[in-house]
């Protein structure tokens, strides 16, 4: 009888997480908050370094918001990509054909020829498109000399 | 002697063109241009610096190999402004803002007069144009208002108005698989850099692997749009305020602002057919 009233107890416990889970996701979606995530200092010597001393940055931000990348150079907005979730699959589907076409010819990487022979992921990469747009969170990501 | 009548006939071809435009003058709609372009160039005739499309001279030299006129060269100038104007249909001539000549067509009667001409060089000379370049010549020039403005100033610092480009019919390009171009079935090939034609020829491997045989892109007036066999894809907008930034200590400060300028009022795009590609009827730029 106890044991069974510990069952019960963990079912509870369950639903309510379940609901708060679903209730949290809800939320997110229809409030897309944005989070910064810790800025990161490019390495000097490195191809980045390079770039932006070359267009004079000494700060480069993306935001990733649900259908939106937004591009700043030093705090000035540069360039928006505006997408539906469609274009973003087709967007995927298009880059990861010509990595893996790449492959064979280039990288020799383990991992990407392990993609490639999955003919699953390779089959699905649209959806991984969609994931993207439908992600509920929005994240701000700086690089800074 | 065969040259003499060959001139006589290139003569009443033309007459014969002009005594047309009388007879149609005025006479029945012209259809309405799909496009226009808009270019402006400035003569100093003080200096012999050259503006054009809204860049000035020393702007132009930084972009392209132009430099300014020499005494020789700026003596013959005598005019205030020639105007060139080409819309589907007609094409006007105007002299220091006075109409000189204006003459009206159907685009069959300008294919039956480059045919002429084209036999023509090809008896005197033993040179043909191909028939797929003049008619795509013909076929644009009657989709599109042109207009060529070439003005003279000795205030120095007077500018070109910057050009523009409304186009809405993407121009139809086909790349070969070793990367050369041809333009509305004019073939470019030997006119670039070999590095050109091996760029090219590894974009079209690019494109195969990402499985894809035609793209249609396109600006307008600060959003590029790109679609591949049909899907489209993410869209980018530009900003004013961050290309001036990225160019703040680029070598492109100098004349970004006449870029900003055209790109903002612009409208144009390409329809690229990779080998095995064919290119879209109904693409269009702008609705």
């Amino acid at each position: 009888m106890k044991h069974k009233g510990v069952q019960y107890f963990v079912l509870v416990v369950y639903v309510v997480f379940a609901l708060l889970g679903a209730y949290a996701f809800y939320y997110l979606s229809q409030n897309q908050p944005v989070f910064s995530l810790p800025s990161l200092k490019v390495k000097e010597g490195s191809e980045m370094h390079a770039f932006m001393n070359k267009v004079g940055a000494n700060e480069i931000t993306y935001v990733f918001e649900k259908g939106k990348i937004t591009f700043s150079i030093n705090g000035v907005r540069c360039c928006k990509m505006i997408y539906t979730a469609e274009e973003m699959g087709n967007l995927i589907e298009t880059v990861g054909n010509i990595a893996f076409g790449l492959n064979g010819d280039y990288y020799q990487s383990d991992l990407l020829a392990n993609i490639e022979r999955d003919p699953f992921i390779r089959d699905n990469l649209n959806l991984v498109g969609k994931f993207i747009y439908n992600f509920p969170i929005g994240f701000r990501l700086t690089f800074y000399t | 002697m065969r040259r003499k009548y060959a001139f006589v006939f290139a003569l009443l071809l033309v007459i014969s063109l002009l005594t047309t435009s009388v007879a149609f003058a005025g006479g029945g709609d012209s259809p309405k241009p799909e496009g226009r372009v808009f270019l402006d160039s400035l003569i100093n005739t003080i200096n012999g610096d050259l503006s054009i499309g809204g860049f000035t001279a020393s702007e132009l030299s930084a972009l392209l190999n132009v430099r300014s006129l020499n005494k020789d060269e700026l003596d013959p100038i005598r005019f205030k402004s020639i105007g060139i104007q080409s819309s589907p249909g007609l094409l006007a001539v105007q002299y220091n803002g006075e109409n000189i000549v204006s003459i009206t067509w159907q685009g069959y009667e300008l294919r039956n007069v480059f045919n002429a001409a084209n036999n023509i060089l090809h008896k005197e000379y033993n040179f043909r144009i191909p028939k797929s370049m003049g008619y795509s010549v013909i076929n644009g020039a009657d989709r599109a208002l042109l207009q060529l403005e070439v003005r003279t100033t000795e205030d120095a610092s007077m500018v070109s108005e910057p050009l523009l480009v409304d186009l809405p019919v993407p121009i139809n390009i086909d790349i070969s698989r070793e990367g050369y171009l041809t333009v509305e079935d004019i073939s470019l090939a030997g006119l670039f850099d070999e590095r050109v034609n091996e760029g090219l020829s590894e974009a079209v491997r690019f494109a195969e692997y990402a499985e894809v045989k035609s793209i249609v892109s396109c600006w307008d007036k600060g959003t590029l749009t790109l679609s591949a066999d049909g899907k489209s894809y993410p869209q980018v907008i530009l900003y004013e305020e961050g290309i001036k930034e990225v160019c703040n200590d680029y070598s492109c400060a100098g004349y970004v602002n006449n870029f900003i300028e055209i790109l903002k009022y612009s409208t144009a795009g390409v329809d690229i057919a990779i080998p095995g590609g064919t290119h879209s009827q109904e693409a269009r730029c702008r609705e």
